[in-house]
């Protein structure tokens, strides 16, 4: 950085302007002389030289030569200054254009790490109505300065930054100005900031916009853009709502700087009540280490959940050391579709693995012969009364549906159809299950329930009355860390309990994995570690929803086998955690959410509701309105329009005021139908996401500033921009024509050569 | 008396011949998923008279005719996948037990499991396993219900009607008038209850006063009216299926 700038000093000196002058102008040549005439005496002065040097006698051919060229290039220089070469520059004309300058509120200005005074101050000493800076741009400009956060808003003079908002949105900050400032003539945006630009919005069509215009954006880059010793939690990936019941895993990656080799504890809260707790040795090498936290079951409800670090000894920020969002821990049941061709034990036992289970329901339908079925689990006496649905309506109001030992004649077309969209525009999760008529061998290879599946299916077993194969069964390194598949909290206990688990059998051949598909429990026939491993449980997203094979015919022997003790649990952990990890990001027909989710007080959000009707196709001509519950308990209804971009969905804008958690709830009404959403969640507070990445940024400002033809400065070099925002192309702008003949490069020029020539002639002794 | 013995002897000799067991068992056939007919072995009583020539060892009766019959019955009316040409024979302390979770037990009059046998039945029905009682009457009642109390001692039979769901698994069974095969009796069905909760698992149906395999057995020769025969296999076909999808 010190060497940029003094390079850039050196060239200022020498070419008179700085670099970027020479890259905003034209270089143009007013020759003060017709070009003929200067060509003439080019040629002239070459000719004197040639005649005057090879009259010279007692010296060699070279020396002639180096002495003739070194004078030809000084007269060549000095008749090339008669071109006078000059650089034509728009620049504004003064009082004529308006200059905006953008200082950052956000809560990571509060980040006290310029020479021992917080971002703001810093920037407030630099950009406040009396320092030089401003005072400069006011002689020439009509300056007008914002502050922003989520938003831009206009800053009155002498107002003071409180460094408050809870998120920085760039994108926004820059198009509300453009649009604010839309009829006026804007020489310049000078955006002073941290970087922090944490609300995700669309950068690149912002710049977009203002490249359109033609206006440079000018970034000044406030604070360190490497803390010498700082925790910071980078990403914290949470489920938005789970089931009742259901273990909440979170992952969450923990910048680590200059703490490499020391501890922390890292800590889960609900509503400020500590659930899970894990202390964590800092990697001394890698800046990131990621970590999972298992938050055991929680009765149903909404709640804040924050994810803390304990501050390490002398930490700048330690504001950046929690996260919080909002967990909807929804009490269910979330209702499951199990069609099984044959009375089996698999049946059996998986129904009474979740039977205790409140928030998932497994409603069974067995054909226990031709044309007859059990119906188990039904609402009432008609749901299901004549087998499988033939309406997606009936179909699509389960969230999930587990295919066991039936064959695929079983189903009409229109059917296995059904099944597919069940999972491509329902969002739900098919399940097939291994069985002598499943899969492969029950005839599902090119129907179109296939097309769901992570596995290939090809051609069946050729003998189905075959031995089943074994198959030792161990999660892959994705398995592991799975919800599902989690039988022991540790890692090392969590392999060794599933390496001592009894091997099961499969009569299906289980095709290869289609591209995109995640293998999470892998088979072995015998022990040979190097021989391939067969996928037994995998999964791929298809369409909204998920398709997924387990193809084994026989997970009850993890209950029943002699190994297995009376009171293991392990069946039944696995088929609960596999049906909540099948139902629980599965969509209602009304889905409601508010973007983002996380906001300061008096920011706005969006809130954005999908409406689909029982088939799950897009509803457009809904009335859809949005309920917020504030935390005291206050109710805000928001109508929600049309979007004209995207079918069946609704937005509207609400503006948080007090402080905690909201639950959001949509309800529509179309035709004869009116549906609820489940709850979405806001949370407000001080607390912004701002902070996490609390560094400068100084990589996402440089991007700004050069493509909409700007420039970056650090805080402390910021005095330059007085200078540099002259030139523009925006605004009102006259050009000016700047000579370049007497740019001390020249003359330096011309000094080196005749001097060189000197210097020869006295080495060789000719002086 | 002796007179009559002697008389009996070759009468008995005779019965026995006619409902005799076999001489050999065939060897279990492994586990392969379908569903595979399990009787339940246990040591054979100090004193149980005699089958034809040889002890009777009470935990045999009716193998192997019902053992292959009923499996075809069940392959004929449910959509069950069944194992027709096999079946197996267990003690209830044998590990291989556990992959066949229904099993069929007779003569609980003369059974006196071993302390492992009762440990190896508790773990088989705690865990899901289904046992079906079977040819018993009169006074087996007491040994039946004292064994019982060593395997789960808190749990106790309750008398079932056909209310209770296993009645209606598959086909509706209304009433449960049902006379045992030669004794004549009536026959009374009891259940073991998991938590002696009746809207829970059925653990366990005790065919008391009745000998429901002994229909099976003669169901090919109409040794007995098709009738009873037809209603001795639908609560066999009830029992299994809901064993297979309770």
């Amino acid at each position: 950085m010190r060497l940029e700038a003094a390079l850039e000093s050196v060239f200022t000196f020498l070419f008179k302007y700085p670099p970027r002058f020479f890259g905003r102008g034209e270089l143009v040549l007013a020759p003060v002389v017709p070009v003929w005439l200067l060509g003439l005496a080019v040629l002239a002065a070459l000719a004197l030289i040639v005649l005057a040097y090879r009259q010279l006698r007692g010296i060699s051919r070279i020396d002639r030569v180096v002495l003739g060229m070194a004078r030809a290039l000084a007269i060549v220089t000095v008749l090339a200054c008669l071109l006078r070469p000059t650089e034509v520059l728009s620049s504004a004309v003064p009082q004529r254009n308006v200059l905006a300058i953008l200082l950052d509120d956000s809560r990571s200005m509060r980040v006290a790490d310029v020479a021992g005074t917080s971002r703001t101050s810093a920037m407030q000493r630099e950009f406040s109505d009396s320092s030089a800076l401003v005072r400069r741009l006011a002689a020439r400009y009509a300056v007008r300065t914002f502050r922003f956060a989520a938003e831009p808003s206009v800053a009155p003079p002498r107002t003071r930054l409180e460094a408050s908002g809870g998120r920085t949105d760039l994108a926004a900050a820059l198009n509300g100005v453009r649009s604010d400032l839309g009829g006026l003539p804007v020489a310049g945006v000078i955006v002073v900031t941290d970087g922090a630009d944490n609300a995700g919005g669309d950068l690149g069509a912002s710049i977009l916009g203002l490249k359109a215009r033609r206006i440079p954006v000018y970034t000044v880059g406030v604070g360190q853009e490497r803390f010498s010793r700082d925790l910071s939690i980078i990403s914290v990936s949470a489920p938005p709502s789970v089931l009742a019941g259901s273990t909440v895993l979170i992952d969450a990656a923990i910048g680590v700087r200059g703490a490499g080799g020391e501890k922390t504890t890292l800590t889960a809260e609900a509503d400020g009540k500590i659930v899970a707790s894990e202390e964590i040795s800092l990697p001394r090498r890698g800046d990131v280490v990621r970590t999972r936290l298992r938050v055991p079951p929680m009765p149903a409800g909404s709640y804040r959940l924050t994810v803390r670090a304990r501050p390490i000894k002398g930490e700048l920020v330690a504001e950046n050391n929690e996260y919080s969002s909002v967990l909807d821990v929804r009490p269910g049941p979330a209702r499951v579709l199990y069609v099984e061709g044959e009375p089996r034990p698999e049946f059996a036992f998986l129904r009474r693995a979740v039977a205790g289970d409140s928030a998932v329901q497994v409603v069974g339908l067995m054909r226990s012969a031709e044309h007859k079925f059990l119906r188990l689990g039904v609402r009432d006496s008609m749901e299901l009364i004549n087998g499988f649905p033939t309406r997606r309506e009936e179909l699509f109001q389960f969230r999930g549906i587990i295919l066991g030992s039936v064959e695929s004649s079983f189903f009409t077309g229109d059917q296995l159809r059904m099944l597919q969209e069940f999972v491509s525009q329902r969002g739900g999760t098919l399940l097939a299950l291994g069985g002598r008529a499943a899969l492969a061998e029950g005839g599902y290879a090119g129907t179109p329930a296939a097309q769901v599946l992570p596995v290939t299916l090809n051609a069946p077993r050729a003998d189905t009355g075959a031995a089943p194969v074994e198959l030792s069964i161990r999660p892959t390194s994705a398995g592991r860390t799975h919800a599902a598949l989690r039988l022991r909290d540790e890692d090392e206990a969590n392999l060794a309990r599933w390496d001592s688990l009894p091997k099961l059998t499969s009569v299906n051949r289980l095709g290869t994995l289609r591209p995109g598909a995640t293998t999470l429990l892998a088979g072995r026939t015998g022990t040979d570690r190097d021989e391939a491993e067969i996928p037994v449980l995998a999964f791929q997203r298809y369409g909204r929803g998920m398709g997924v094979v387990l193809g084994v015919q026989d997970t009850w022997l993890w209950r029943m086998h002699a190994s297995i003790p009376i009171e293991d649990a392990t069946h039944a952990t696995l088929w609960r955690q596999t049906l909540r990890w099948m139902v629980e990001g599965v969509p209602d027909q009304v889905e409601i959410a508010a973007v983002p989710a996380r906001v300061a007080p008096g920011e706005p959000v969006e809130l954005r509701a999908r409406v689909v009707d029982s088939t799950f196709a897009p509803v457009s001509q809904a009335s859809v309105v949005a309920r917020v519950t504030t935390p005291t308990g206050g109710i805000v209804d928001v109508p929600l329009e049309r979007s004209p971009t995207a079918d069946g969905t609704y937005t509207g804008r609400y503006v948080p005021t007090d402080r905690g958690a909201f639950a959001v709830n949509a309800s529509a009404r179309f035709g004869r139908d009116s549906l609820h959403s489940s709850t979405g969640a806001l949370l407000a507070d001080d607390q912004g996401a701002d902070v996490e990445q609390a560094e400068l940024r100084t990589g996402l400002l440089r991007q700004v500033a050069n493509e909409t033809g700007g420039h970056y400065y650090p805080l402390s070099q910021a005095a330059r921009l007085a200078e540099d925002v002259n030139y523009t192309e925006s605004g009102v702008t006259q050009r000016d024509a700047h000579d370049l003949w007497d740019m001390p490069i020249v003359f330096l020029l011309l000094v080196t050569l005749l001097g060189a020539e000197w210097f020869y002639r006295r080495r060789r002794g000719l002086a | 008396m002796l007179g009559l013995a002697s008389l009996g002897a070759p009468l008995l000799a005779w019965a026995q011949g006619r409902f005799g067991g076999p001489v050999s068992y065939e060897a279990n056939v492994p586990y392969d998923g379908r569903y595979t007919y399990a009787r339940i072995r246990y040591a054979p009583p100090e004193f149980g008279g005699f089958r034809g020539f040889r002890q009777d060892v009470k935990w045999d009766h009716d193998y192997p005719r019902s053992d292959r019959h009923f499996p075809k019955i069940i392959q004929e009316i449910t959509s069950i996948t069944t194992r027709t040409e096999a079946s197996n024979i267990f003690t209830l302390d044998d590990p291989e037990l556990m992959k066949f979770p229904v099993a069929y037990l007779c003569e609980a009059g003369y059974w006196r499991p071993s302390d492992a046998e009762v440990a190896g039945m508790r773990n088989y029905l705690l865990k899901g396993g289904f046992i079906i009682f079977d040819d018993f009457a009169r006074s087996d009642w007491e040994n039946f219900v004292q064994q019982m109390h060593r395997v789960l001692p808190d749990l106790h039979p309750m008398r079932l009607t056909p209310d209770d769901r296993v009645f209606d698994a598959f086909y509706h069974i209304t009433s449960l008038e049902y006379t045992h095969p030669y004794y004549g009796l009536p026959s009374e069905f009891w259940g073991l209850y998991e938590n002696n909760d009746r809207n829970g698992r059925l653990l366990a149906v005790i065919n008391y006063n009745n000998d429901i395999s002994e229909y099976w057995e003669f169901s090919d020769e109409g040794f007995y009216p098709i009738k009873e025969t037809n209603e001795a296999y639908k609560l066999g076909v009830n029992y299994l299926v809901y064993a297979l999808t309770r």
